[in-house]
């Protein structure tokens, strides 16, 4: 049941295209006891059908616009293709550790300016 | 130093603008980059920087909408790497496509009542999440 509603939330989470920050894994690996190879193959194919999912359901509901999506996707693909070739032969702790860093750097301000745009309507603070 | 900054930036973005198809291009390639190489993050890379090329006229679910769109086809491409790297270990896809599915649905309907402000904590909250979560 835990497995349904977790899996359930992060396919939410991905519709709304805001991503599930790895909680899939993170929930499979710690609470689960699956490898993280293993939960991460999970990860991607339940990716795939829920944003496949979504995306069938933007397409009609939302301003998708082939024009901006086919050159990103072009690009991603490309992009997909050497970073999972090169992946093996880069030390991915370092690759990790400054990604994460940067994700860090660029996201608290922006929560802490989030979180404060609904204190302003409030007026709370 | 701040208003030199901002002056560059704005040069910067001008000149994406100009060229939108090479902008998403590239930003495409280093999506799919990060994404090979981490397994993730590709994504919030899009969100950011979408908006950027594409200017202030597009909405900013659509962003969103349009980021997971481009999701897709990556993830597709990655799936298969795996694959073939034989990475990928049999399992059981039952109880995983119906919530899956459902859940993309229900996200997708979401994205388009949801609050804006709301949208927008908790796309910050899942960055920092990952960024945690990438660091330990």
């Amino acid at each position: 049941m835990l497995d349904f509603l977790v899996s359930l939330g992060v396919a939410v989470l991905s519709g709304l295209g805001v991503g599930s920050g790895g909680l899939l894994v993170v929930f499979l690996t710690q609470f689960r006891g699956i490898g993280q190879l293993v939960a991460q193959g999970i990860n991607l194919l339940f990716f795939l059908f829920s944003s496949a999912s979504s995306t069938a359901v933007n397409i009609r509901i939302r301003n998708i616009d082939p024009r901006v999506v086919l050159p990103l996707s072009l690009g991603g693909a490309v992009g997909s293709i050497i970073g999972a070739s090169v992946a093996s032969r880069l030390p991915p702790d370092v690759l990790r550790v400054g990604f994460g860093a940067m994700l860090l750097l660029g996201g608290v301000p922006a929560l802490i300016k989030t979180i404060g745009a609904f204190g302003k309507k409030k007026g709370t603070e | 130093m701040e208003k030199k900054k901002v002056e560059i930036e704005k040069t910067f973005l001008s000149c994406l603008r100009k060229h939108k198809k090479v902008s998403l291009s590239i930003l495409g390639v280093l999506s799919g980059l990060i994404n090979g190489l981490l397994g993730a993050g590709g994504g919030i890379l899009l969100v950011r920087f979408i908006g950027k090329i594409v200017g202030a006229e597009s909405d900013e679910k659509d962003v969103f909408a349009t980021a997971l769109a481009t999701m897709l086809p990556l993830s597709v491409v990655s799936t298969f790497a795996y694959i073939i790297k034989g990475s990928m270990i049999e399992f059981d896809i039952a109880p995983i496509f119906l919530p899956a599915v459902v859940g993309g649905v229900g996200g997708a309907l979401l994205l388009n009542v949801i609050d804006t402000r709301l949208l927008r904590l908790v796309f910050s909250a899942l960055v920092v999440f990952s960024g945690i979560n990438m660091l330990f």
